[in-house]
């Protein structure tokens, strides 16, 4: 007489393909859905206009008007991001990555000319999505704010690209005052650097 | 196949699926500098 399956292991099979094809639909969909929030915000939201406004006024207007103007920060319409910067050593590197917007501490800053270079997390499966999550979103032309010290520096965005994490020359320091931006590429496997230049255009 | 193997396959499949995801997260997190 042939062994009957018990019905308890077939209900522990069934759960674990459950667990299997939830697990690897998340792999592949997680990245994704932050485009889902954009989508939306583009749609029907005015954040982006509301940002761009932020960063057209003067420096004074927005210490006034903003409590954001307090701390150091940066504003990108075309992301719709307006978000604190951090400032630490490059030994807390992890945590300051997993908090926000990170000014790498050997470049320089917005008062001091040259180049200023942010990094931030573009994606993680255990944390919220990155700051720096859409920054493919920026195009040639595009503005982005900084406000450093209660005045408000603009900039234009004058290239993005691709690199491999070999290619340090993007942090290295230049005789034009410019922000660098870069986070990590592609979604999935992260294993180069997506790098976002600006020219200042003005300060007030 | 018995239950007995699908089982086991199954269970073969949850870890790897769960190795798979802990290692794209490593590769997010801590890959990041270069």
């Amino acid at each position: 007489m042939p062994k009957l399956p018990r019905p308890g292991l077939h209900r522990v099979n069934n759960l674990l393909f459950a667990l299997v094809v939830v697990i690897n639909l998340y792999v592949i969909a997680a990245p994704l859905l932050p485009q889902l929030t954009y989508w939306w915000d583009v749609h029907h939201s005015s954040r982006r206009t509301q940002l761009q406004q932020l960063i057209q006024r003067s420096g004074s207007a927005v210490k006034k008007t903003t409590a954001i103007a307090q701390v150091n920060s940066l504003i990108i319409p075309a992301m719709m991001l307006d978000q604190p910067t951090l400032e630490g050593p490059e030994s807390n590197w992890f945590d300051l990555l997993y908090k926000g917007i990170w000014r790498w501490p050997g470049s320089s800053t917005p008062d001091k000319g040259g180049n200023t270079v942010f990094l931030a997390h573009r994606f993680s499966y255990t944390g919220p999505h990155g700051a720096f999550y859409y920054l493919d979103k920026l195009k040639t032309g595009d503005d982005i704010g900084v406000i450093w010290n209660g005045k408000t520096y603009t900039y234009n965005v004058i290239s993005s690209q691709t690199v491999p994490p070999t290619d340090t020359a993007i942090e290295n320091n230049t005789s034009d005052a410019q922000i660098t931006l870069f986070t990590c590429t592609p979604l999935w496997h992260p294993v180069n650097r997506l790098v976002v230049v600006a020219k200042l255009k003005g300060v007030s | 196949m018995t239950e007995k193997t699908k089982f086991w396959i199954l269970l073969a499949l949850l870890a790897l699926s769960i190795a798979l995801l802990a290692y794209l997260n490593y590769t997010n997190e801590r890959l990041f500098i270069g």
